[in-house]
């Protein structure tokens, strides 16, 4: 059970208002991944938004490129609220990994019932797009003899 | 005849320790070979670099100039970082090394990591944490953003608790 205490200390949610972090905290589940394990892989369907809570995640784009988040609160896979829904990256385990994971049905359930809710949402998500679209769109750059 | 006699006789004993020395001779050059295969792909891995620098090996000075003596301090030299690591990660990070001399700079994580294992390379994501958090590996900028370089300037030494 996720507290929402956890959620308010999160820096990705700590704009968010105290109902919302509420009605967040009851869809939130804590997962464990172990260093090595892959949490989702490119091109898979998005069911899910996680943030990150403790570890090193590592984000490998299809075109070679790579970017490792390391500090707390951190969101991985935007392309659960995000038309194809389908993850745009493979996030691998660089270390043991905690997250906090959000169903992205019952995230949209919410956005659906509280439409102020859903543009903070939005407007978090879109800011994360745009970090990681220069990893997304950039062309795969190939040096290696391989 | 018969016995020790025969075989003395026959070169039984000579034959014996020629075969000996030649079977052990062969063990101890397979041994060698062996422990110092990892320098052999090394060098197997840089023949280009090598073989250049031998077809055109750098000019001699046509004749040396003597310098006027200075009392000046000399140039400071550049300082490199130096990272301590225990000597299991010391060996994982040459083993990086020889998998990005075959990838080339700057590299892509992901090629490093599925290489590393399938290579048999124990915990590489764990390493590679540790070297990206050191700064030992660094993210290249520009268009090549996402993709990953040796840090110039760090030097990793052994950690001293080991030596």
């Amino acid at each position: 059970m996720v507290s929402t205490r956890e959620l308010r200390e999160t820096e990705f949610l700590r704009d968010f208002h105290e109902s919302e972090l509420s009605d967040l905290a009851g869809i939130a589940a804590h997962t464990r991944w172990k260093e090595g394990e892959t949490i989702f892989h490119a091109g898979a369907p998005a069911a899910a938004l996680y943030l990150l809570r403790v570890g090193t995640i590592l984000l490998c784009f299809p075109n070679g490129r790579s970017m490792p988040l390391r500090d707390e609160g951190h969101a991985v896979g935007w392309s659960s609220l995000v038309s194809p829904f389908r993850y745009t990256a493979t996030a691998v385990c660089l270390s043991d990994v905690r997250l906090y994971e959000f169903s992205g049905r019952e995230l949209y359930r919410l956005i659906q019932m509280n439409a102020l809710f859903g543009q903070r949402l939005m407007q978090k998500i879109a800011q994360i797009m745009e970090q990681r679209d220069r990893y997304r769109r950039g062309t795969p750059v190939s040096f290696g003899r391989d | 005849m018969y016995g020790l006699k025969a075989i003395s006789a026959a070169n039984g004993w000579t034959i014996t320790f020629t075969g000996l020395a030649i079977v052990f001779t062969g063990l101890v050059v397979l041994a060698a070979i062996m422990a110092n295969m990892e320098r052999f792909l090394a060098l197997w891995d840089r023949r280009g670099e090598l073989l250049a620098g031998f077809k055109h090996p750098p000019r001699k000075q046509p004749f040396l100039v003597q310098e006027p003596r200075t009392d000046r301090p000399e140039a400071p030299t550049t300082d490199k970082t130096r990272v301590h690591l225990p000597l299991d990660q010391i060996e994982v990070a040459d083993h990086f090394h020889l998998i990005t001399n075959r990838l080339g700079e700057p590299f892509s994580l992901a090629q490093l990591l599925e290489k590393a294992s399938k290579h048999g390379l124990s915990s590489p994501h764990r390493h590679l944490d540790t070297f990206l958090k050191l700064g030992i590996i660094v993210e290249d900028s520009g268009d090549r953003q996402g993709f990953y370089t040796w840090a110039n300037d760090v030097e990793i030494v052994r950690s001293s608790a080991e030596e």
